[in-house]
């Protein structure tokens, strides 16, 4: 990963994963996993509204510490420390939709130094 | 025995309670509501995430605080515990976050369900949840399966809370129903659409929290609340044979197991007892059944209220003969 990798695309990946691998016993890991990759799939293909993103936030703070296993913190965390660093790319995807899914778009913004 | 105190409220219950079973010890508006956990079902609990509550000291020998909230219907107490449910916002923003989680697949088709009115879900919702949803994208839904032609099982209701599973798990001598599948995508069923063919088997809709097991020879006929649950028992061979009678004019329109006041079963009864007498002339009447006054069943108010002595005492005699002479409300006919 470098600062050409779309952080929407990769914190779906993520999401996708944990959609994925949830075992489905307990409700807030069972529900959410799939709303977050819901979301992220939305935003990542153009059709978000900037109200997704702090959607993301509130759902993952409703699924971390609340579940059986650290598998939903495990699905929460990348996503809310993804809008915590990188809310403009977020909000690029939202405003510029048409750019941000062309294939290969590289987010302009000044790279994130940690 | 272990001392706790739940929400500022002190109580002595024997080692190894739960804290779900320790609040009801206490009773009232303070219980942690519990769509998954069912006292007769072993190893039931854990799975709703609804009970959740914050324990502000784990125990007289060491008095931090959990870190996590934990569920109340799993945990067992320890001596000194604090438990804060009720008075803990915390808490009270996470239920409302339990109850958007468990009604974002639920098809919320209560006007056409015939759980509605009893259904915990909606009770759970009704109490702790918001009234708007923020979910936009496709409910879950299923096929219907089906498994005999007694029980109707309608997956796209299902909370996934296992009761059923535990209960067919119990009950029954072989294993013939489970969850298919993992995540959002698991499933209640029979493999491969087994008919569940068992004399205890209609236990399962009587555990399901939501419609989404329900009575095929009730499915349809009326709302529950238009109906009058009396207490019966009848000699029956396989079971107790103590049952609730659901009654419509003069039919019996569905027959249950009795239910305490937390929706949970006291005694199985079997599939001949639920299913096949359907006639008063089967059963020896016992009364009318006792129903949560803040249930929408209990809205046909065929029962007398009990009026606290204690208030009889207080209000002045003429009141009170006038009173005896005219009673609240009259039994319903």
């Amino acid at each position: 990963m470098d600062e050409t990798t779309c952080i929407v695309r990769n914190t779906w990946n993520f999401s996708r994963f944990y959609h994925h691998e949830s075992c489905g016993q307990c409700s807030p890991c069972r529900e959410g996993t799939g709303w977050l990759e819901k979301v992220l799939h939305r935003l990542e293909h153009g059709h978000g509204s900037l109200h997704d993103i702090d959607l993301l936030v509130s759902v993952a703070k409703q699924i971390e510490g609340n579940t059986i296993c650290p598998l939903g913190e495990a699905a929460a965390w990348p996503v809310a420390a993804a809008v915590r660093h990188f809310r403009d790319e977020f909000e690029w995807h939202v405003k510029h939709p048409q750019e941000a899914t062309r294939p290969g778009a590289v987010y302009p913004g000044k790279a994130v130094l940690a | 025995m272990a001392k706790i105190t739940f929400d500022g409220i002190e109580v002595e219950v024997p080692d190894g309670t739960t804290i779900l079973n320790a609040a009801r010890t206490i009773g009232g508006g303070i219980v942690p509501p519990a769509m998954c956990y069912y006292t007769p079902l072993k190893g039931s609990g854990g799975k709703c995430r609804a009970c959740l509550v914050r324990v502000a000291a784990g125990s007289t020998k060491d008095p931090r605080p959990m870190p996590k909230l934990v569920a109340s219907c799993i945990t067992p107490v320890q001596d000194g515990m604090v438990v804060e449910n009720t008075t803990s916002e915390q808490v009270l923003n996470v239920r409302k976050g339990i109850v958007e989680m468990l009604l974002i697949n639920h098809p919320l088709d209560c006007p056409v369900c015939d759980q509605a009115g009893e259904c915990d879900l909606q009770n759970f919702a009704f109490e702790h949840g918001v009234s708007t949803t923020r979910y936009e994208e496709e409910r879950r839904t299923f096929e219907k399966i089906d498994i005999g032609p007694l029980i109707q099982l309608h997956m796209t209701r299902c909370i996934l809370c296992y009761r059923c599973v535990y209960t067919a798990d119990q009950l029954t001598p072989e294993r013939v129903h489970g969850v298919l599948g993992r995540g959002d995508a698991s499933e209640i069923g029979t493999y491969i659409e087994n008919i569940i063919d068992n004399d205890f088997s209609g236990n399962v809709i009587d555990v399901c929290p939501v419609g989404a097991l329900t009575d095929k020879t009730w499915r349809f006929k009326q709302r529950v609340w238009f109906t009058k649950p009396v207490n019966a028992h009848r000699d029956c061979p396989k079971c107790t044979g103590n049952v609730v009678l659901w009654y419509k004019g003069k039919d019996v329109l569905r027959i249950t197991a009795r239910k305490n006041e937390y929706g949970e079963v006291k005694e199985w009864i079997c599939n001949e007892c639920r299913f096949e007498k359907k006639e008063t002339s089967d059963w020896t009447i016992e009364g009318p059944a006792h129903i949560d006054r803040t249930s929408v069943i209990s809205a046909n108010h065929y029962e007398l209220p009990v009026i606290n002595p204690q208030i009889i005492a207080d209000l002045p005699e003429s009141s009170v003969r006038d009173l005896e002479q005219n009673p609240p409300l009259k039994l319903g006919n």
